[in-house]
């Protein structure tokens, strides 16, 4: 270098970031692959979606709404909610505690606990429900006992709460842990060097930061709550206007060939997941907009 | 910060949260999980046997490790397409495509599997020309291969994207001086760096699709022997009280996909340990 | 002539990275493109190596258009600042990737491109490390294994993106020496891309020195240092102290030093000028030594080093530097918040219009 420091500026990019010529396909090559994609995901991902509101709306909108409105769907739609009333909460307040433990704390066994975490994911839904009967029902574990005491849990409201949270259990949690991980303690320490209490540094400090992602991490939680299929089925033991929640009824309707009826009630939920993709989308860019500085591109000289 | 005072960090509530969070997974997941492995331990090895090497219950795996195998092939495949044009390319409705990627993870299994099989059905949208070609979709095993496809599509792009997203244009472009095509850039250069992200999607898929349940009874048509898969099977078992029989397929089940995972996770930590330590042989 | 680019243009959206730039390079030369970050060189080197496409100009390779050529048309071997190595492939097949991916009818034997390799692989010192990865080597090795990927296609052009900018400064000394003896041994005409002066002036057979999409100078390390064209140029080149100054037919003068009234000659006399001295050529004295000194007061030594780094201010506050050697600083005696007298020894002066 030379006899006095000399400063040299930090690189700054061009404005726009400049195609690369070299590395890319030619046009042809290029839409052709863009358009293959897009068949594909036509195929699997928009037609299916149509499809429910298509079919929903097949006989119009008044059968449509009378379909919503019948006795049988609306005690369906109030098992559900209560369902994913009762799910929804507890998982969020296992999400926190888990996420807070295992974020800013070091641990023996902390992968371990992790992994744990998971394994509801890696279990069919079937075998979910299938526990539970196991374990509660007339043949179970439990089954004489609870049946001494005129407990009813398999095939039963609890029944289906449990088999709800069972299969719902991780997915706050899983949204929580890796972002508290990556944001570090170091807002805490200096909110508690401060003088706040640990009440106040969790509710003020860090569940500022992890709204978004603990957001998304309910929404994902109750879309999966309200629209679980196998485990409740299992557990369920289809009795109308008692144990029938949404998904089970669009399957007898189904089943009992009244097509336009259940795709009407499989439109609500088809509806609450796309409200579910839209938060999504949201909850990204505003992760986006806050992790993200002005200058993310810079440090490329071209 | 030094390394040791982590554990004793000022930040409270780490035996409260903790113990919550044991008890919790405890009494929600573990307890009742392990009445599983009790009931399993309750039969006699010739009763698991009976049960797990039935002819139907064999037909039922076949269908359901193949047809996930074939649906996760699928997803890998197209998956990587789809991640890589949403990553390279600009086109208009991008944004839409990549959120709708994720409609797998939140649309109920139940309302796919209608809606599958409302296209899919001999009468259906798309069902009516592939049947005027001969080709039977709902109803049949290409039925169970596209519901499973549809269940596992999000998990090989969402792999692969980020990724994709994180390779070093100078690689590419290091290949396109020293003299590569782009077929050879891609193939013997490209291809190598994100072949463990497409195998850890292609197991995601797979492990989803061999529990799934909701989208496939629908349209499989469920023929035992044909088109009836495991979950199906231990349905059918519950419903008609054999909890053992249920018992017993639940158990090997989990217990395949277990070691399936298992093996492909140590396949990749073999991939990754070639490509980034110190520790390879240099002869 | 090598490399013949004739009135290159390229935009990226509003910013205009090269405003039509020409340049020769002539063949077994080893030029170096110098200048600031953003100021076009990288996006020149990108342009001789078909990595990016020029909106406007032409550029002709061995007597050949080569505009319009893809890189691998163009025979440019391309040696990038963060090495961009396959991590997935061994040393040796890093190396030999150019060989392999030839069509089957130019592809050479397998005994072939193993000679090949290991003949690269002796030329940068690292015929041991064939069969280690990327992720085994140190900085500078792994710039060696780029250096010979890119030799291995038998390159008529070898191009350098800040082949040293991500090494640590020792080993960037030693590297560009081992450049300069490659280069000695084996002649094939090199283009590198750096922002510092001192590997460029050190390196190059040329320096050509860019600055906002355009050529400023042109030269050999010796003449652009003591000849520069412009301000900028001198600028670039090493610290220099500026002065506001006045042009008088053949004299330069410093405005607002010395003994003069400047008030009285700024309002008629001679053209504005911008006057340079470089840090080595401000004489530090206890007393005046002549017309040309003028007064300023010494703020902060630093006399760690070969030269005693002096920083001063002059009359109106305004900073300078002086070098002076440890000689001359024990001689002074010098201390913080002396008054002193600095006599410029020699002086560049560029008319401001």
């Amino acid at each position: 270098m030379t006899t006095h420091r000399k400063h040299t500026p930090q690189p700054v990019d061009a404005p726009n970031a400049p195609p690369l010529v070299a590395i890319t396909e030619s046009a042809p090559v290029r839409c052709g692959l863009i358009g293959l994609a897009l068949i594909f995901l036509s195929l699997f991902l928009f037609l299916p979606l149509i499809a429910v509101f298509g079919n929903a709306l097949r006989n119009g909108i008044v059968p449509y709404w009378e379909a919503i409105c019948a006795p049988d769907t609306q005690s369906a739609l109030r098992l559900t909610l209560l369902t994913a009333g009762v799910a929804v909460p507890l998982n969020l307040v296992f999400g926190v505690c888990a996420s807070w433990a295992i974020a800013k704390f070091e641990f023996p066994g902390k992968s371990v606990l992790i992994t744990l975490i998971d394994l509801p994911f890696t279990v069919s839904p079937v075998i979910s429900g299938a526990i539970f009967v196991l374990l509660f029902g007339a043949q179970g574990a439990m089954g004489p006992w609870l049946a001494a005491h005129d407990i009813k849990i398999v095939f039963a409201a609890p029944g289906i709460i449990m088999a709800t949270v069972f299969v719902t259990f991780p997915f706050v949690a899983r949204e929580l842990i890796p972002l508290m991980q990556s944001q570090g303690n170091d807002d805490e320490e200096a909110a508690l060097a401060l003088g706040a209490s640990g009440w106040q540094t969790f509710l003020r400090i860090t569940l500022p930061n992890i709204r978004w992602g603990l957001l998304y991490g309910v929404i994902l939680c109750t879309a999966r709550a309200i629209g679980e299929f196998g485990a409740v089925s299992v557990v369920s033991g289809h009795i109308r206007g008692r144990t029938i929640t949404t998904p089970l009824h669009v399957e007898i309707l189904y089943n009992e060939y009244n097509f336009a009826a259940a795709f009407a009630v499989a439109s609500l939920l088809a509806a609450v997941s796309i409200a579910t993709l839209a938060v999504k989308k949201i909850a990204e860019w505003r992760t986006e907009e806050s992790a993200v500085g002005p200058f993310e591109n810079a440090g490329t000289n071209r | 910060m030094a390394v040791a005072s982590r554990h004793r960090s000022i930040i409270p509530g780490f035996g409260l949260t903790l113990g919550f969070t044991i008890m919790y997974l405890s009494l929600i997941v573990l307890i009742p999980l392990s009445t599983l492995y009790f009931k399993a331990a309750t039969l006699s090895w010739s009763e698991f046997w009976h049960t797990v090497a039935s002819a139907r219950a064999l037909a039922a795996y076949r269908l359901s490790f193949g047809a996930s195998a074939l649906a996760a092939s699928i997803n890998t495949i197209f998956g990587l397409l789809a991640a890589w044009v949403l990553v390279r390319y600009r086109f208009p409705g991008k944004a839409l495509v990549d959120a709708v990627v994720d409609l797998p993870f939140a649309l109920p299994t139940a309302v796919a599997g209608i809606s599958l099989t409302a296209l899919y059905a001999p009468t259906g949208l798309l069902g009516r020309r592939f049947e005027a070609g001969g080709i039977k979709i709902a109803y049949a095993y290409p039925g169970v291969v596209v519901a499973l496809t549809f269940i596992g599509l999000p998990f090989v792009v969402r792999t692969l994207q980020p990724v994709l997203r994180d390779l070093n244009p100078e690689i590419e472009e290091a290949a396109a001086s020293l003299g590569a095509t782009r077929r050879q850039t891609f193939l013997k250069v490209l291809f190598p760096l994100i072949f463990p992200a497409a195998l850890t999607g292609f197991t995601l898929a797979f492990a989803r699709a061999l529990g799934e349940y909701g989208s496939v009874v629908f349209i499989s048509g469920n023929m035992p022997m044909r088109t009836e898969i495991v979950p199906l099977l231990i349905m059918t078992k519950l419903e008609e009280y054999d909890y053992a029989g249920a018992t017993a397929l639940a158990v090997s089940m989990l217990a395949i996909s277990f070691t399936l995972l298992l093996c492909i996770n140590l396949l990749q930590w073999w991939t990754r340990r070639q490509q980034h330590s110190g520790l390879w042989p240099s002869q | 002539m090598s490399i013949q680019i004739r009135n290159v243009t390229k935009r990226f959206g509003n910013f205009v990275a090269l405003d039509t730039v020409s340049l020769d390079v002539a063949s077994g030369e080893l030029v170096a493109l110098l200048g600031p970050s953003g100021s076009g060189k990288t996006t020149l080197l990108r342009i001789i190596s078909g990595l990016d496409a020029p909106d406007a100009g032409s550029m002709i390779l061995h007597g050949e258009d080569a505009t319009a050529m893809r890189p691998r048309e163009r025979g440019v071997g391309f040696v990038f600042q963060h090495y961009a190595l396959f991590r997935h492939m061994t040393v040796f097949q890093n190396v030999g990737f150019g060989l392999r991916v030839r069509p089957r009818k130019l592809r050479p034997s397998k005994a072939a491109i193993r000679e090949k390799v290991f003949g690269l692989l002796r030329l940068v010192q690292l015929e041991n490390f064939a069969t280690r990865y990327p992720a085994q080597l140190s900085g500078g090795q792994r710039q060696r294994v780029a250096l010979a990927r890119a030799l291995a296609v038998e390159p008529k052009v070898l191009l350098l993106d800040e082949p040293f900018g991500a090494l640590d400064a020792k080993v960037r000394k030693e590297l560009r020496r081992w450049l300069r003896r490659l280069h000695d041994e084996i002649h094939v005409t090199s283009v590198f891309v750096t922002h510092d002066q001192e590997e460029a002036l050190e390196v190059a057979d040329r320096v050509v020195i860019v600055n906002e999409g355009r050529i400023e100078q042109i030269g050999a390390p010796e003449e652009v240092y003591h000849h520069p064209a412009n301000a900028f140029v001198l600028n670039f080149l090493g610290d220099v102290n500026l002065f506001h100054g006045r042009i008088h037919g053949d004299e330069a003068m410093i405005v607002g030093h010395a003994g003069e009234e400047p008030e009285d000659h700024a309002q008629h006399a001679g053209r504005s000028a911008q006057v340079f001295v470089r840090p080595h050529l401000l004489d530090i004295s206890i007393d005046a030594a002549g017309r040309n000194s003028f007064p300023a007061k010494v703020i902060h030594i630093n006399p760690a080093g070969p030269f005693v780094k002096v920083e001063l201010a002059d009359a109106r506050g305004a900073p300078l530097q002086a070098d002076i050697s440890q000689q001359r600083y024990r001689e002074l005696a010098l201390e913080k918040n002396m008054d002193v007298f600095v006599t410029p020894k020699e002086i560049r002066t560029f008319a401001t219009n």
